[in-house]
């Protein structure tokens, strides 16, 4: 019998090594996506914290009814981006996956990320008019999904802890509305011995650069993200955003805003708010949910005002676009029909109730918050978007072919919420200046991108951003 | 030997080399080869197209002032943290290399332990540490009369934190570069100057320093590339703010690579690529002074 080297096994050793090596870099034609029917499953991932043991148990639910294992897998919002490019690049793509890409539909439709679904005819007629969209949800006729949350809702509605406004001899069930009031609360419960307030400035931005896009236009500013609807010229340098900055800087200056919030990202933020050692924090409707999440014993400490206003009276409205889909089934998806069934399930009374008890994201039907078994805080907070949170216009609706120029757009940093962190920091000496170069930068970005669509046969222009009709305070367009 | 079995032989070393060949090639190389051909494309990375654009994005890069922002601090990060880790860790290893130290392995051992940690983890433990609200630091500060300090969130003092802190936790890695180098010095050199009547000051100046010479030019080059290389602490305990302040250049690029609604991987990889020249330099030196520090040992000899 004739025994193995060193040499020779050393030799297997390679051999085997290199195998592996290979075989891990696979080729596509051997690494498709073995979800869907080929194996049973049905892969399904999505961003939604709030929703996480909803969407798990409804996994489970929903496996025997669409005869196949439904797999649900949460990722974090800020890493889901990341996840999806690497399994679009290898074929690994879920079979139904939430809306994080952050490309226009067009994009998302001619680079092979989504597949048309069909709507059952029950579930359609659940839907409003509004939630259909070309352009936005469907392009030439075809439907690539539906929105599930309702776009009246808002990222900077004031939230308070009741402990904490009560000691402070304030009334947590009246938050004041505008800034004057506001600011002698927050001086209250400094006096008090309670942080006043924290806000998420920190990271790349993101929150504070959207809240202060709010709180511009419920001080007056006839746009949205600098752009104004009639005359469709960016002005971020308006007056409204001038205002909202300096009230910012001067909650700064006068130490309401707790330490440290100039480097905080939203959870950091949140769970300062949830863990009872800050007495305010500006959030987004959601902040009920996320707190909840993150501490549950806040909840019943929690109470809610509306976005605030820089003078008493003044109306509190807001403007937001026609929401995208919330799912979209994968263009790899070897069973899209059954992808499409589970998205359509999520219009069913037991997921939209279940979706309401998570106090995230107001559902479509924002009739079903007011009775249910959520807290009064949510309800209220619910209840001021239905009244305040118009649907404003948008270049896309009006001309679908925008959504090529969309695609075409690149960042432009610093943008407003780096400046607010600039300026609250004493980096930035000069507000107006410095936001008139972020209206100048945003409009020499739309120049290039409109440029590059016309030139690639896109019939688009700058005429297609104006809407000289619209009119504050009424959605603009709505479906009757 | 004859020819078959030279053949043979090499033919060993080739099937030996391949998985470092394969794993090197695919791990290293490509991504190198495919940064390049990525700064000269328009391309999001969600899209199948890939636009090529020239020079376009290297000229965009070159013309925003946030790149040189970026590449400004993380020279500045250099500077203040090599100085730092050279010369404190020399002053340690120095003291930890003395054979009449008690308890000289717990002691090497706890200045090491920083660097086995998992830097993200340490990125955000220091942010509960240094909490200008809560965090010890300042309850202590508090105490002492000074207030609160927002360490990470302030411009002046965000950048000098972090390079204190890539200090603390790469301190063991430079030590052991200076004890391997402290142990090279003959100690018969020390004993015969001893007995030449030279005092401690006379040992350092005079033995310790000529023959350190060349280690120096070596851990100084190495300790300069490492700097380049701080992403995770960075990026976990400031994410680049306030306001670009502590922004490198690794961060720079991640932006735009990742954290843009609509990544721009033609923009991040024309950044990487200058930043890949910039290391390259820097490997140069590098090159040049392990050339220099050899010649400098054989001087000596």
């Amino acid at each position: 019998m004739t025994g193995m080297t060193r040499r020779s096994l050393l030799g297997a050793s390679v051999f085997a090594a290199v195998g592996a090596a290979t075989g891990c870099s696979g080729s596509s034609s051997q690494s498709g996506s073995t979800s869907g029917g080929a194996t049973g499953t049905l892969d399904w991932w999505d961003h939604f914290s709030s929703f996480k043991h909803l969407n798990d148990d409804w996994a489970k639910t929903q496996s025997p009814s669409l005869k196949t294992n439904v797999a649900h897998t949460y990722y974090d919002a800020s890493k889901a981006t990341q996840a999806f490019q690497l399994a679009h690049q290898a074929n690994k793509m879920p079979d139904v996956y939430s809306n994080v890409i952050g490309l226009p539909l067009p994009a998302l439709v001619s680079g092979k990320w989504v597949h048309e679904v069909t709507i059952p005819a029950d579930i359609k007629s659940k839907l409003p008019k509004d939630a259909f969209t070309e352009g936005i949800t469907q392009l030439d006729g075809k439907l690539y999904g539906f929105p599930m949350f309702s776009f009246r809702q808002s990222s900077t509605l004031v939230w308070v802890n009741k402990d904490h406004w009560s000691k402070a001899g304030l009334d947590p069930n009246n938050v004041p509305t505008d800034y004057a009031a506001f600011k002698d609360a927050l001086g209250k419960l400094k006096s008090a011995g309670i942080q006043p307030l924290t806000l998420a400035i920190g990271a790349d931005g993101g929150r504070i650069r959207d809240q202060v896009d709010d709180m511009a236009q419920a001080a007056g500013f006839p746009g949205y993200q600098g752009l104004q609807f009639t005359t469709g010229e960016y002005a971020y340098h308006h007056d409204a955003y001038v205002g909202v900055i300096e009230f910012l800087k001067q909650l700064n200056e006068d130490k309401l805003i707790m330490p440290g919030s100039n480097n905080f990202g939203v959870v950091d933020a949140r769970t300062r708010y949830a863990s009872g050692a800050v007495g305010t924090f500006i959030d987004g409707i959601w902040c009920a949910g996320g707190s909840k999440a993150l501490a549950p014993t806040i909840v019943d400490k929690l109470a809610s005002g509306q976005i605030l206003v820089p003078t008493s009276g003044m109306n509190p409205w807001c403007y937001r676009g026609r929401p995208a889909a919330t799912y979209f089934v994968s263009a790899d998806s070897k069973n899209p029909d059954v992808a499409g069934k589970l998205i359509a399930s999520f219009m069913s009374d037991d997921y939209q109730k279940g979706m309401v008890e998570a106090m995230d994201q107001p559902p479509l039907n924002l009739d079903l918050v007011a009775s249910s078994n959520v807290v009064d805080a949510y309800k209220k907070g619910v209840e001021y978007c239905k009244k305040n949170v118009f649907l404003m216009p948008q270049a896309i609706v009006k001309n679908p072919a925008i959504a090529r120029v969309d695609a075409l757009r690149k960042p432009v940093t610093p943008h407003v919420g780096n400046i607010v962190q600039g300026y609250l920091g004493g980096s930035i000496k000069d507000l107006k200046a410095e936001l008139k170069k972020l209206s100048d930068a945003t409009s020499a970005d739309r120049a290039q991108a409109l440029t590059k669509a016309k030139a690639a046969g896109a019939k688009v222009s700058e005429a297609d951003y104006a809407f000289s009709d619209w009119k504050p305070g009424q959605d603009y367009g709505a479906a009757k | 030997m004859t020819g078959r079995s030279v053949r043979l032989r090499t033919t060993w070393i080739w099937i030996f080399l391949v998985p470092t060949v394969v794993l090197y090639g695919v791990y290293t190389i490509y991504p190198i080869i495919a940064s390049y051909w990525y700064s000269l494309v328009e391309w999001n990375g969600f899209d199948a197209d890939q636009k090529f654009v020239g020079l376009s994005n290297y000229r965009e890069v070159f013309a925003d002032p946030l790149f040189w922002n970026s590449f400004k601090v993380t020279l500045f990060f250099m500077l203040l943290v090599v100085p730092a880790r050279v010369l404190l860790t020399l002053l340690l290893a120095m003291v930890l290399n003395s054979p009449k130290l008690p308890l000289i392995g717990l002691l090497r051992s706890a200045f090491f332990i920083p660097v086995v940690t998992t830097t993200a983890i340490i990125g955000v433990v220091m942010r509960f540490i240094l909490d200008p609200a809560s965090g010890p630091v300042s309850t202590a500060l508090t105490k002492l009369g000074f207030g609160g300090v927002d360490f990470l969130g302030d411009q002046h003092l965000a950048l000098p934190t972090a390079a204190v802190l890539y200090v603390w936790k790469f301190f063991g890695v430079t030590m052991i570069y200076w004890l391997a180098a402290l142990q090279t010095i003959p100690y018969e050199l020390y004993e015969a100057a001893r007995i030449d009547g030279a005092g401690t000051g006379q040992l350092f100046r005079h033995i310790t320093l000529p023959m350190l010479k060349p280690f120096l030019i070596i851990i100084t080059v190495l300790t300069v590339e490492e700097t380049f290389h701080n992403f995770d602490l960075m990026y976990t305990l400031t994410g680049g703010g306030p306001y670009f302040h502590t922004e490198i250049i690794e961060i720079y690029i991640y932006r735009w690579a990742f954290a843009a609604s609509i990544p721009q991987l033609g923009h991040a990889s024309a950044a990487a690529v200058i930043f890949g020249l910039l290391v390259a330099v820097v490997g140069a030196l590098q090159l040049w002074g392990v050339y220099a520090g050899r010649r400098l040992r054989g001087d000596q000899r």
